[in-house]
C-alpha cells in the first residue's frame, strides 16, 4: 500500500460519504478484501449500512485504530470506552450495529454489540420485554419444550 | 448462513422500529453469538420464546454447566439429555462443574463430546464433586491428545494429573491447573506436549518440586500459587524459568525458590496467609521475600501486595540489606497502613530509576493481622513506631482519612528519587468530604515534589 493512498472514502446506503484513514477502515475484513481485489477505486460503496450507523462504526474503528498496541492503561481505557459506546444505544441502533459489524466483518465490534444485547437480556422475561418477542406457541407446545430440558426451566 | 447478514438490515433511527421484533430477523449465527454471552440455562429457555427461537439455542457455541452457580436441579442425566439435543458443530467454550455427579463416568462422554466439537476453551472443575467422594479420578487417555483446545483449565481437587500416555496439546496457549496432584515427571511430560504454550497457571498443585520451563521458551507468563499445606512437610518448590517475562507469585509459608528468572520484565508478589489456620512464620518469610526480591532486580514493572510489604517492613526493622532495583514502574496493592511503610520506604529508596508509582488501596481477604506482627516484634524488643500523623487515628478498618492518605503520599514522595508520576486509587474508601479535602492538599504535594499526581 503506497503512502499516497492513505485515505479512503466509504459511501453508505443513503449516499453519505465518509473520508477515513485506511488503517481505520481496514479493521473491516470486508473492506480489506475489497481493497485487495482492487476492483474498487478509492471510494467503497457499502450497500448495507446507513450513514447514521456507519458514522458510529467509524467512531469505533477510529478509537480502536489509535489505541491498539499501546500499554495496559490504554487497554483499560479502551474497555471503558467500549462500555460507554454501547451503553445508551437503543435497541434498533444496537441491532443495526450488529448487522453492520457482521456485514463489514469486524469481529471485535460484533462481539461487543452481541455482548451488549446479552447484558440487557440476561433473563427470559427481559428477552420478551426488551426484544418484543411474541410467543406463538400453544401452552401444550410450550410445556412439551420445557420437558426436553426440564432443569433449565426449574424455578 | 453467511448471506443472511446482508439481507436483514433494518432502517435505523425511526421510533416505530422500536416496536418491531427486529432481533428475530437476525441470522442464527448472530443470535447464537448473543446467547453465548448468557448463562446456558437462560439460553435454553429461549426455546419457548417463539417458533423462530425453538432450536436456536442448540447451536450456541458456548455451554456452561455450573451447578455451584445456578442451584438448579441439574444432574448428570439432565446434562446428557441436553447435550443429546445440542447441534453446534464447533464449540468456542465448554465449562463443566460437577457437584451433582454420583459417579464420574459421564465426564468421559462429555469430554469426548467437547473434543469432537473442536472446543477451543475447556474448563473442567471437580472442585465441588470430590468433597464427597473417596474414589480417585483420572482423566481418560484420549484427553491427552487434542489439537483444538487453546485454553484449558482443570481443577481436579487433589486427584492425580499423571498422564500414562504421551501428551499432545498442539494448539494449547493457556493452561490453568488448580489443585492437581502432579509429579515432576508428569509436569515435564505435560509441558513437553504443549509446544506453543504461552501462559501457565499453577494454583495449589501438589507433589512436584521443580517447575522447569527451560524447554518451554514460549511460556512468557507464569501465575504460581503453591499449596499452603504439603503432605511431605517441607519441600522446596524451585522455579527455573529463564525465558519467563511475567511472573505472578502468591507465596505461602512453604518455601519457594526462584532459581532462574533472568528474562523477567514484570512481576507481582504476594503472600497468602490464613490467620485462622496458620501461625505466622515471620522469620522464614523475611528470608524468602528478600531472596525472591534479589532475583527481581532487573524487573521493570513490579507489583507488591500488602502481606509482602508487611514482611519487608519486618526485614527493614531488623536492618536487613535490600537489593537495588531497576524498576521503572511500581504498583502497590495494599491498605494505607503503618505496617507496610517501612518495607515500602526501603523498596523506594532502593529504586533509583523509578518513574511511576501507583497505590491501589485495597484489603485482601488473606491479610496478616496487625496483632500477629506486634506479637512477633515484641520479643525482639522492636515496636513499629507509628509515624506521627497515624498515631491514634489509624484503625484496622478499611476506611481511611484524608490526612492519613496525604501523609502516606508524603512519605512515599520523600523516599523516591526521580519519580515523575504518582497515581493513588482509593477505590471508594475515602468518603466524599475527605476526598475533597485530599484534592485540596494534592496540588501542594505535587508542587513541592515536582511529581504529577492523580487521585481517584
Amino acid at each position: 500500500m503506497s503512502k499516497s493512498e492513505k485515505k479512503i472514502v466509504l459511501k453508505s446506503l443513503d449516499n453519505e460519504a465518509f473520508e477515513v484513514e485506511k488503517a481505520v477502515a481496514l479493521q473491516s475484513q470486508t473492506i480489506w478484501v475489497m481493497c485487495e481485489d482492487k476492483c474498487v477505486g478509492n471510494e467503497i460503496p457499502l450497500e448495507n449500512v446507513t450513514g447514521q450507523i456507519l458514522a458510529k462504526v467509524i467512531d469505533y474503528c477510529k478509537k480502536h485504530a489509535v489505541v491498539d498496541g499501546d500499554g495496559d492503561e490504554s487497554s483499560e481505557e479502551l474497555k471503558n470506552w467500549d462500555t460507554e459506546f454501547t451503553k445508551n444505544m437503543d435497541q434498533s441502533t444496537l441491532f443495526n450495529m450488529i448487522l453492520a459489524a457482521n456485514y463489514l466483518n469486524i469481529k471485535s465490534l460484533l462481539n461487543l454489540t452481541c455482548q451488549a444485547v446479552a447484558d440487557k437480556t440476561k433473563t427470559i422475561d427481559e428477552f420478551h420485554t426488551f426484544l418484543n418477542i411474541e410467543n406463538n406457541f400453544t401452552p401444550e407446545e410450550e410445556a412439551q419444550i420445557c420437558q426436553e430440558n426440564l432443569w433449565a426451566f426449574d424455578d | 448462513m453467511a448471506g443472511d447478514g446482508a439481507t436483514a438490515v433494518v432502517e435505523g433511527g425511526r421510533d416505530s422500529s422500536e416496536d418491531l421484533d427486529s432481533i428475530s430477523s437476525l441470522p442464527d449465527e448472530i443470535l447464537q453469538q448473543i446467547l453465548s454471552f448468557i448463562q446456558t440455562e437462560e439460553a435454553i429457555r429461549t426455546s419457548v420464546l417463539s417458533r423462530r427461537w425453538r432450536h436456536v439455542w442448540s447451536g450456541t457455541p458456548s455451554l456452561s454447566f455450573d451447578y455451584c452457580d445456578t442451584y438448579r436441579m441439574l444432574d448428570a442425566d439432565s446434562i446428557d439429555k441436553t447435550l443429546a439435543r445440542y447441534t453446534a458443530p464447533k464449540m468456542t467454550s465448554f465449562y463443566i462443574d460437577t457437584e451433582i455427579l454420583s459417579n464420574l463416568t459421564h465426564i468421559h462422554w462429555w469430554l469426548e463430546l467437547a473434543m469432537s466439537r473442536d472446543t477451543e476453551n475447556l474448563t473442567l472443575d471437580l472442585g465441588c464433586y470430590c468433597h464427597h467422594s473417596e474414589d480417585n479420578y483420572s482423566l481418560p487417555d484420549f484427553f491427552y491428545t487434542n489439537s483444538s483446545v487453546k485454553q484449558l483449565s482443570l481443577h481436579l481437587e487433589f486427584n492425580d494429573l499423571i498422564p500414562r500416555c504421551s501428551v499432545s496439546w498442539t494448539s494449547l496457549k493457556k493452561l490453568s491447573l488448580i489443585a492437581c496432584n502432579l509429579s515432576d515427571e508428569a509436569l515435564a511430560k505435560i509441558l513437553s506436549g504443549c509446544p506453543i504454550l504461552e501462559s501457565l497457571t499453577l494454583e495449589s498443585c501438589r507433589e512436584f518440586m521443580v517447575l522447569d520451563l527451560t524447554k518451554s521458551p514460549r511460556v512468557r507468563v507464569l501465575e504460581f500459587s503453591p499449596e499452603t499445606w504439603s503432605p511431605q512437610s517441607v519441600e522446596i518448590v524451585e522455579i527455573v524459568a529463564p525465558h519467563l517475562h511475567y511472573l505472578i507469585l502468591e507465596n505461602t509459608q512453604l518455601p519457594c525458590s526462584l532459581v532462574d528468572v533472568s528474562s523477567l520484565i514484570e512481576a507481582k508478589l504476594d503472600i497468602y496467609f490464613s490467620a485462622y489456620n496458620e501461625l505466622l512464620k515471620a522469620d522464614f518469610l523475611q528470608v524468602m521475600a528478600l531472596e525472591q526480591l534479589d532475583k527481581l532486580q532487573n524487573v521493570e514493572k513490579l507489583t507488591l501486595c500488602e502481606n509482602f510489604l508487611k514482611i519487608l517492613s519486618l526485614a527493614d526493622l531488623r536492618s536487613v540489606l535490600f537489593p537495588m532495583f531497576k524498576a521503572k514502574v511500581l504498583t502497590l496493592e495494599t491498605t494505607i497502613s503503618p505496617y507496610v511503610i517501612f518495607g515500602l520506604a526501603a523498596v523506594l529508596e532502593h529504586s533509583p530509576v523509578l518513574k511511576k508509582l501507583t497505590l491501589i488501596h485495597k484489603r485482601v481477604r488473606h491479610f496478616i493481622p496487625e496483632q500477629d506482627i506486634d506479637k512477633y516484634l515484641g520479643p525482639h524488643g522492636l515496636r513499629l513506631l507509628h509515624p506521627h500523623s497515624f498515631m491514634g487515628s489509624w484503625s484496622e478498618n478499611h476506611e481511611v482519612q484524608s490526612n492519613e492518605v496525604a501523609s502516606f503520599m508524603k512519605l512515599m514522595l520523600g523516599s523516591t528519587h526521580r519519580l515523575e508520576k504518582m497515581v493513588v486509587r482509593l477505590e471508594g474508601c475515602l468518603e466524599r468530604r475527605g476526598f475533597e479535602e485530599l484534592l485540596q492538599i494534592v496540588p501542594m504535594l505535587s508542587h513541592d515534589s515536582n511529581v504529577s499526581i492523580a487521585v481517584s
